[in-house]
């Protein structure tokens, strides 16, 4: 190593940031504009429109007092089932298309990174991902009606885009050490992939799906207000009815019911890691 | 197989009963205008165990690497049983002439020992194969022997994230054996142990290649556990070997000067 013994004890005038850098600039201007706009607003009758605080009383004392009647509850179980059953069949859909997808973006599989195939992944991972599923959603009940295919093919559009994408970035992003030793020992970037990048990616790749189960399931919910019933469509009949204590008991339910998944994948996450 | 690798590994065979396990003729190598090995030339008679020994940065690493196939020299070739490595790119047959054991153990964390260990096999295994052997083991009594043999046969189904640094490097050297090679590398297979542990694995490894016959090419800078295993010493500085000599004739002054930092010669 010859000629690493130049100058190294110099600063270097260039990297100091001056007061007119591009970044610092546009920090002044932020903090401007926020200020401007915080000015801007009109506290008194602007914030709140006139019935909104008597609104706002009524939805929290209804929270201390859910609708737990039997017709209710009935209703509720059925609908957090269907809920589920959209977030759960939209997901594996998702995974299914998602993984393998992914796999092609990332060029892991080939020493070369396999550029043009990688490069059509790509293309078809950002297109599925860059329309929300409400979106997909009007499309496919205006194409097929109010069927259950509906809801879970505008789930498992996006969501596929978006899986497909982490997962890409998850496969490439293994350090290189433990890669090299497999390489050196003759295998192939399939056998790499399967031996190397795979067990160190799967307690990430685990948690991410079961954190896009999650907000799967919140999807589905706001999904079923397009009409596809569920979660979202009870709570949008009983805001409607005013009945805000109705509207509390199926909150609750989606609440639960996100926890419930995430009690389930931090057991899933424990018993991979360990 | 195609049949110009055919012919070659035909014409290799032929060729195969030189007394030459390695060597280095006139190598050089540079990164980003850096020069880490300067010319190097060397041979490693076959059954032979030699160390390269020298301060951080002389290039010991590359050299391995370059011996490895896994560098490719910028002048100069590098022969391993009589094949220019050259020729080969990653994969099988390059697996069957030269196996390495890193500095940083490199094992998969997240797999088990016995898999980890089965990881040497991949490059004779088809893709089906190593899909099928995640999930029931192929080859395991090969697996066993060599972990019996580094004196880790009991955590064959331990994580290999939950072994000490001593306790991982006996598995990658359980893998380089179910891998075969015929010339053995090791590039600072102590440098992150302790002295009894750095002992302890040394004698694993020229143990190992004595009792096969292989040939082991190793880097080091502790000279004083390098004199004990080695019968031969390569001092290498600045990309360049200084000097090469057995144990017994490696003086106070030739390591000095090895070891001398830059800013303090005169």
């Amino acid at each position: 190593m010859r000629s690493k013994s130049a100058d190294t004890t110099k600063p270097r005038r260039a990297d100091e940031p001056t007061l007119f850098e591009s970044r610092r600039l546009l920090t002044l201007i932020l903090v401007a504009a926020l200020m401007w706009s915080l000015f801007n607003v009109d506290w008194r009758d602007g914030v709140l429109h006139t019935g909104g605080i008597s609104a706002f009383r009524e939805m929290a004392s209804a929270l201390l007092t859910p609708d737990l009647s039997g017709e209710v509850l009935a209703k509720l179980i059925g609908s957090v089932w269907r809920t589920l059953a959209y977030a759960f069949a939209g997901l594996s859909l998702a995974l299914a298309v998602g993984f393998p997808v992914g796999l092609l973006a990332s060029g892991v599989l080939r020493a070369d990174g396999a550029a043009p195939i990688r490069r059509i992944a790509r293309v078809i991972l950002a297109g599925l991902r860059s329309v929300h599923e409400l979106v997909w959603a009007w499309l496919f009940v205006s194409a097929v009606g109010l069927s259950p295919i509906a809801a879970v093919l505008a789930l498992a559009l996006p969501y596929s885009g978006i899986l497909g994408r982490v997962f890409a970035e998850l496969f490439q992003d293994v350090p290189e050490g433990s890669l090299r030793a497999l390489r050196n020992a003759g295998s192939s970037e399939s056998q790499v992939f399967l031996y190397g990048r795979m067990p160190f990616v799967l307690p990430d790749l685990l948690s991410y799906t079961f954190y896009r189960l999650e907000c799967g399931i919140r999807s589905a919910t706001v999904l079923s207000f397009v009409g596809l019933g569920g979660l979202g469509f009870q709570i949008q009949i009983s805001l409607a009815d005013l009945a805000y204590s109705r509207a509390w008991t199926f909150i609750l339910g989606l609440i639960v019911m996100i926890l419930l998944v995430e009690a389930w994948s931090g057991a899933v996450r424990k018993k991979v890691i360990s | 197989m195609t049949q110009s690798s055919l012919l070659r590994s035909a014409l290799a065979s032929l060729n195969d009963n030189s007394p030459t396990a390695v060597a280095l003729d006139r190598v050089s190598k540079s990164f980003n205008g850096t020069l880490a090995v300067d010319e190097v030339s060397f041979t490693v008679p076959r059954g032979q165990s030699i160390v390269l020994v020298g301060p951080s940065g002389a290039g010991k690493t590359t050299l391995l690497r370059l011996m490895a196939g896994s560098v490719k020299p910028d002048e100069g070739t590098i022969s391993v049983h009589a094949r220019d490595l050259a020729e080969f790119s990653p994969g099988r047959e390059l697996a069957e002439l030269v196996g390495i054991v890193a500095q940083q153990y490199d094992l998969v964390a997240n797999l088990s020992v016995l898999q980890n260990v089965l990881a040497g096999r991949l490059g004779s295994w088809g893709l089906w194969r190593s899909l099928l052997s995640l999930i029931a083991p192929r080859d395991k009594p090969l697996a066993m022997q060599a972990l019996t043999r580094v004196g880790m046969a009991e955590r064959a189904y331990r994580r290999a994230s939950q072994l000490s640094g001593g306790e991982q490097q006996r598995v990658a050297i359980a893998r380089v054996l179910v891998q075969d090679p015929a010339v053995l590398l090791a590039d600072e297979p102590v440098a992150s142990l302790d002295p009894a542990r750095s002992e302890d694995v040394m004698r694993l490894l020229t143990g190992i290649a004595r009792e096969s016959g292989k040939t082991l090419v190793a880097s080091m800078h502790a000279v004083d556990l390098a004199a004990r295993h080695f019968d031969r010493l390569l001092g290498v500085r600045n990309g360049a070997v200084q000097f090469d000599s057995p144990p017994a004739d490696v003086t106070v002054e030739m390591l000095g000067a090895l070891y001398q930092l830059e800013g303090l010669r005169a």
